[in-house]
């Protein structure tokens, strides 16, 4: 054993209600370094990820934290060792500030205790600039984006000393740039001594970030490498015990009429400014841009969430006007939202409402509902993108991130779409998952539909799009062919940079 | 370290996509049927009401007797008919703390209506629901339109319609000697046990069951109830099933306003209260 190991897991056992999600996983942390978790939806990350944060109990193995061997962990214990979680969805309460958010858990509890406000909110603004991190203390965390929420968790953990810090999927909803920034926290963060887990499903940003990296698959742990010595496909071999290629399922596709046409879009209320596209039937396009360029709320315009001020939105040349997203719905056109749990789907209902929510009305037999029906589509579409559920009726929660996407994607199919907008299509899902959403899009295409697809994933949206539009400061920067369009030329009109 | 157990009782992801049949287990299936009739454990609360009739039928000599049964439903249709009016309500995710308010609002008009404005009983009658309507309207206005906490909102409606009564009767006024084909309604007999509102109930239970269980309306109040914001999303129109089913709670309180005067054969401003939380309760 490593003496400047921070944490070391070893044969890992754990089981849910009989189901095996850890067989026999090690995994060990270093001072000052940053370890990859990698793994398909289903390996047992998340799972050993909670028994390290103490969030669940391992059923057998050793668990060595800072040097102490640990009987029974628990999220106390687990951060009076030095622990923090920093989990895909931020776990912030939206309706305290920033500066309140940081001190929860930081400063000493009692029930007569008086808070110190000067001190709380001149602490806050220390750890914040620990982090890097540029906001206002006294904002509601509800109204940050989710990097902002990312840098305050960071700040809370940074505020607890943490030593050993886990970040889930920290990347899946930060554009370049944000990205680029935290890793500038992560390795601040490193040069202070903490060791840092580091799941992702983005191979390309572990190449920048991490030192090391261990696969886990189907419980076990496969192998920990130095990040330096393995190309992605070896470890896209290690994670799926096969060879899966990374090449995009891409088709050409013989392109048809303009479906949907956008003349001078405007929506002031989202920021949305004088947008003009046209998407035409089997064509993907892909819409590049960092966050906050104004690409979901376009979306949100054209599927009338925010319903626009002025312009025009064609759809076979035919002007309509959507105030409503159940007017988009009647236009033949699905937006599959970039918030899978808020928006994509309804967590607490069973797969099968999950499926046939936008597309009621074809369930509507004199006012009363067809649940035959409903099972009949259910189960065709679940079977159809091998949607891995124990039944239709089970809770969407209890799904895996890509199944859940599977489902969401599944509802917008039901409604017999001709334009379909995917809002971060394959945001935080695992590689198999991912590629079979690919492989359906160009299936969707082949068939005539036309997408727009958002992505923040460059190597997606080159492999995937027909055409790439730009998105810069809330209306189209530039347009590329597929042909021409390259990481470079996409960053640079994303940036404004000229040439 | 073998990666490859073939014990393994998580099925390789893989072989799913290879084979999709395998990916879902049996289209017949559904959940079982405790489950479905009993989604919250419900099945608990019927032991302890069993358990507690046979203790009051051995303790007590006039209990087990149907007469007993059909007036304690006679009792229980009014708190019914509110509890219904909630259930659409409580499935969005909402709260009508106004029901209990909008009994005595609408039995007050009701009876002024009827013996100070000489109006016939049955158009004073339409006029108590058309008021239960009105202020069903404004907590939907309110809540749907304007987007405020229903919890607030009918809390500020649950002191306006008791005032507005308070005020129209002076606290005083005691509407009574309603003609016997009226009291009929709250008091009489079908076929000699059964009590004539329980018809009223039966009707509402079994149209507000058909309406939340079986349509795509009521699937799409309980998608709200979930996540409002998600129900938006997928294009259902929240502020008019929301609009709607405040309505219909305003609507069911002044019917059972009026079920209330005809059982009681009074109407007073004080009509219904403690109903709102009784019903929230049932």
């Amino acid at each position: 054993m490593n003496d400047s190991a921070l944490l070391h897991a070893f044969n890992i056992t754990k089981s849910y209600s009989g189901v095996q999600a850890l067989k026999g996983a090690s995994f060990e942390l270093r001072a000052g370094e940053v370890h990859a978790l990698i793994g398909e939806n289903g390996a047992g990350k998340s799972t050993l990820i909670k028994i390290v944060a103490g969030a669940a109990q391992a059923d057998g193995g050793e668990i060595t934290l800072n040097g102490r061997s640990i009987a029974h962990n628990s999220p106390r214990l687990a951060k009076s060792l030095g622990v923090a979680a920093i989990y895909q969805q931020p776990a912030l309460f939206p309706d305290l500030t920033v500066a309140e958010n940081i001190a929860l858990g930081l400063e000493p509890a009692g029930l007569w205790r008086r808070i110190d406000w000067s001190e709380r909110r001149r602490r806050a603004a220390e750890l914040l600039g620990l982090v890097g991190a540029r906001m206002d203390i006294d904002a509601y965390a509800g109204d940050l984006t989710m990097p902002q929420q990312q840098l305050v968790e960071i700040a809370r953990a940074a505020g607890a000393e943490a030593k050993i810090l886990i970040m889930d999927e920290p990347t899946a909803s930060l554009a370049e740039e944000d990205a680029q920034n935290l890793f500038r926290v992560i390795r601040r963060l490193c040069a202070q001594g903490a060791g840092i887990i580091y799941v992702s499903h983005r191979l390309e940003e572990l190449a920048v970030i991490a030192d090391r990296v261990t696969v886990l698959r189907d419980g076990c742990t496969i192998e920990t490498k130095l990040m330096a010595e393995v190309n992605f496909g070896e470890l896209i071999q290690l994670m799926v015990g096969r060879e899966l290629s990374a090449v995009f399922p891409k088709r050409t596709v013989e392109l048809g009429g303009v479906v949907l046409e956008l003349r001078r879009l405007v929506c002031r209320a989202a920021g949305v400014s004088g947008v003009s596209l046209s998407l035409r039937a089997g064509e993907i396009l892909g819409l590049a841009g960092l966050v906050g360029a104004g690409r979901t709320e376009l979306a949100g315009t054209i599927f009338g969430l925010t319903p626009p001020d002025s312009g025009e939105i064609l759809l076979r040349g035919m002007p309509v006007r959507i105030t409503s997203p159940a007017q988009a719905i009647a236009c033949g056109i699905a937006y599959l939202p970039e918030d899978r749990l808020r928006h994509g789907v309804i967590p607490a209902m069973p797969v099968s409402a999950n499926i046939t929510l936008a597309s009621l009305a074809r369930l509507s037999r004199f006012g009363s509902m067809d649940f035959r029906r409903e099972r009949e589509i259910a189960v065709d579409y679940a079977r159809r993108f091998a949607i891995r559920t124990p039944a239709i009726f089970a809770r969407v929660s209890t799904l895996s991130g890509g199944n859940q996407q599977k489902v969401a994607l599944s509802r917008w199919l039901a409604t017999k779409p001709s334009v379909l907008i995917l809002d971060e299509p394959t945001q935080g899902i695992d590689v198999g998952a991912k590629s079979e959403i690919h492989a359906l899009m160009c299936d969707l295409a082949a068939q005539g539909a036309a997408i727009l697809m958002i992505s923040s994933e460059l190597p997606e949206i080159l492999g995937m799009s027909d055409r790439i539009a730009v998105m810069r400061g809330r209306t189209i920067g530039g347009t590329l062919n597929r042909s021409e369009a390259t990481q470079a030329k996409i960053l640079a009109l994303a940036l404004g940079h000229r040439n | 370290m073998n990666p490859t157990n073939p014990q393994s009782p998580i099925p390789n992801p893989q072989s799913a996509i290879r084979n999709p049949q395998s990916a879902i287990v049996n289209p017949q299936s559904v959940a079982p049927w405790r489950d479905r009739l009993f989604p919250n454990h419900e099945w608990v609360l019927m032991l302890v009401l069993l358990f507690e009739c046979g203790i009051f039928s051995l303790s007590g000599d006039n209990f087990l007797t149907s007469a007993n049964a059909f007036e304690v439903t006679r009792l229980s249709v009014e708190i019914g008919l509110l509890a219904l009016a909630l259930t659409p309500v409580i499935i969005t995710g909402g709260i009508d703390l106004s029901v209990g308010s909008m009994v005595g609002l609408a039995a007050v008009v009701l009876g002024s209506l009827w013996r100070d404005a000489g109006l016939p009983l049955p158009l004073a009658a339409a006029a108590a629901l058309l008021c239960g309507l009105t202020g069903g309207g404004l907590n939907a206005l309110v809540i749907a339109r304007l987007n405020f906490p229903p919890l607030i909102v009918t809390l500020g409606t649950f002191s306006l319609f008791r005032g507005i009564a308070e005020g129209l009767t002076r606290g005083i006024e005691n509407y009574s000697g309603f003609p016997p084909e009226f009291l009929f309604w709250g008091q009489g007999h079908v076929g000699g046990v059964v009590p004539t509102q329980l018809f009223v109930l039966i009707a509402a239970i079994a149209g507000c069951s058909w309406w939340v269980h079986r349509t795509t309306a009521g699937r799409s109040l309980y998608a709200i109830g979930h996540s409002a914001e998600g129900a938006r999303y997928a294009g259902i129109e929240v502020a008019r099933r929301l609009t709607f089913v405040y309505l219909l709670s305003g609507l069911a309180s002044s019917l059972a306003a009026v079920i209330y005067v005809a059982h009681l054969g009074q109407a007073k401003s004080d009509a219904g209260t403690g109903y709102e939380l009784k019903t929230g309760c049932v």
